[in-house]
């Protein structure tokens, strides 16, 4: 389908890293849009949070921000997590993994947040996404699957639980090793995870301080609506203020510290995903219940495959069929 | 008579331990010193793109605060630094490396080149410094290491100058090794060339709509610019992929004729940034 590219209709976007210049579709490929289905493979929520993974809660505020018509899938389903990762987004027999690939690919079929910023304003966006993506994000991954009381007592014990045996060793390895990994390239030099959280805590400091005195007491990042850097900062920050972390105490400094930032959070989540937040419990078992069947079912024919085919070895062997 | 535990053991300032105020405000009490070394690989033969730019980038800052410093080269200058990471200054009985830590000392020396910024300036600037480290300084990595090019008629040949046979090739291995470990976290492992020089442009793009029309980023010196100075000079007179960075930054004059600024506050030489500069 062809594009109309006129001067008028061309768009500066600018999401994380990546800054596009995108050609809005003609109307009939919107139409087109309009009627197709997508779908969103997420990591379930609690505690208050859409989704544990903070790409998944991004990819999810980004959908519904931008009203992108998708099915959330959670990844609490053997169906879901057997064939996609999370976050995951597919269109028709495309698949697009990770936020950026989701928000770039959502972003080149019209729905673009960013669209009327001004170049000032897009620059501005690029610097701070470096910002959070280099100071929060360390500090997050590091107390969710690094910091052993935290990652021991709270992380890991409900991801065992909520995602799927053996998709959930997979998956809370692999986050483990990647969180490692980051926190290794940044402090390669200090071994002591002590003196380590302290680094981070105060780097998260410097960049909450920014984005706070940056949003001030604007309802979003560039007043009138929320874009993708209101999208990143949500990410970043709710899981703080929202998490029943253990062994550090961010939570009470975000909320005596920068209020704002715990206002922003409450504001996005009145409006954009209230109904995923009251709901999110009964979403993991309405899921649940409704792949309950299969699900019972994949275990069971592996569990009676497995006795079958012992029990048959069992007997050749005993009778002198099968020399050992 | 025995020496005191500052005088025969130096103080290690890293950016990241630069929180322990006590350290700091040791070195706080005591004037420039004028034989202030800084240490980095060697230019000609050895030193790689984001090293020399962060080199350049620390040497700007200095110079911006009219600090004395005498470049130190070292073969092992990686492995001498408290963080991995080059440059580094030794002050008296101070090292403290990277560009954020040197700021930070010397700062706490009461020489700053941001006390008439506002909070917001300052947090503006931040978030821009970690725009140039995210994006320039993790491009210029991939270049070097990730680009087979690159790695095979450059980067191996410069980083394995300085040992000999099979040494070299075991060094080359593991830094390529540790290298990819920091872009895999970063997102940048499986990016493509095309993708990286993209990323460059935006950051480019990005860079010069907030400078404008000024001539620095927030009307005086930062060390923002010393930070852009550095990188975009490095990438200017690079000997890894000149041209698709010539070709860059040939469409963002402003940020040309703001290093060409920079370099003649500097006495270096502004030949590479008069050919790209459209008369």
């Amino acid at each position: 389908m062809s594009c109309e590219i006129t001067l008028e209709n061309i768009e500066c976007s600018n999401s994380g890293n990546s800054f596009n210049i995108v050609f809005p579709l003609n109307k009939a490929q919107i139409m087109y849009n309009k009627f197709m289905k997508y779908q969103l493979n997420v990591v379930p929520g609690d505690y208050g949070l859409v989704s544990l993974d903070p790409e998944c809660t991004q990819s999810i505020l980004y959908t519904r921000i931008a009203k992108v018509p998708c099915d959330i899938k959670l990844l609490s389903s053997y169906r879901v997590c057997t064939f996609y990762s999370a976050p995951s987004f597919v269109n028709g027999k495309e698949v697009f993994n990770g936020y950026d690939a989701i928000s770039s690919h959502l972003r080149s079929i019209q729905y673009n947040l960013d669209f009327g910023l001004s170049s000032k304003q897009c620059s501005e966006t690029m610097a701070l996404s470096s910002m959070i993506l280099q100071k929060l994000r360390p500090l997050l991954e590091f107390i969710m699957w690094v910091d052993k009381r935290n990652n021991e007592e709270l992380i890991n014990p409900w991801h065992m639980k909520v995602l799927r045996i053996p998709f959930n060793y997979y998956y809370t390895k692999g986050k483990r090793e990647s969180a490692t990994d980051l926190i290794e390239a940044i402090y390669d030099f200090e071994d002591n995870p002590e003196i380590i959280k302290d680094y981070l805590i105060k780097a998260a400091t410097d960049c909450l301080t920014s984005l706070s005195s940056r949003l001030g007491k604007d309802d979003y990042f560039f007043k009138k609506s929320p874009t993708s850097l209101d999208i990143l900062v949500y990410g970043y920050v709710s899981p703080f203020l929202k998490l029943p972390l253990n062994s550090v105490d961010i939570t009470n400094m975000i909320k005596s510290l920068w209020p704002n930032l715990e206002t922003f959070v409450k504001r996005i989540d009145a409006k954009y995903l209230g109904d995923l937040i009251d709901n999110e419990r009964f979403l993991i078992r309405e899921s649940r219940t409704q792949q309950n069947d299969d699900e019972v079912s994949y275990s069971a024919i592996i569990i009676l495959s497995l006795s079958a085919v012992s029990l048959v070895l069992t007997f050749a062997v005993n009778k002198g069929f099968i020399k050992l | 008579m025995p020496k005191s535990d500052s005088q025969s053991k130096p103080h290690v300032v890293s950016p990241k331990l630069i929180s322990e105020r006590f350290t700091i405000e040791l070195g706080a009490q005591e004037p420039w010193p004028n034989d202030v070394k800084l240490y980095q690989p060697y230019e000609v033969e050895q030193i790689l793109l984001p090293d020399n730019a962060n080199s350049l980038a620390v040497q700007a800052f200095l110079q911006m605060c009219h600090l004395q410093y005498q470049v130190v080269p070292r073969a092992n200058a990686e492995a001498m630094s408290p963080t991995g990471k080059v440059p580094f200054i030794k002050c008296g009985a101070f090292v403290v490396s990277e560009l954020e830590g040197i700021v930070q000392f010397v700062n706490n020396r009461g020489i700053t080149l941001t006390d008439k910024l506002n909070n917001e300036e300052k947090s503006d600037m931040r978030a821009y410094m970690c725009l140039v480290h995210n994006v320039l300084e993790k491009a210029e990595l991939y270049i070097c290491w990730m680009d087979n090019e690159a790695y095979n008629d450059v980067t191996s040949k410069r980083h394995g100058s300085v040992y000999p046979w099979p040494l070299n090739h075991i060094q080359n291995w593991t830094k390529r090794r540790a290298v990819m470990k920091n872009l895999k976290v970063w997102n940048w492992y499986d990016k493509k060339l095309d993708e990286v020089f993209q990323e460059v442009e935006n950051a480019c793009q990005a860079l010069s709509d907030r400078l404008d029309d000024k001539e620095y980023f927030f009307g005086n010196r930062t060390e923002l610019d010393a930070l852009v100075f550095g990188h975009l000079y490095s990438l200017c007179t690079t000997c890894v992929r000149l041209k698709n960075f010539q070709n860059i930054l040939k469409k963002f004059q402003p940020l040309l004729k703001y290093c060409d600024r920079i370099c003649k506050l500097m006495d270096k030489d502004t030949e590479c940034l008069e050919d790209l500069l459209t008369k």
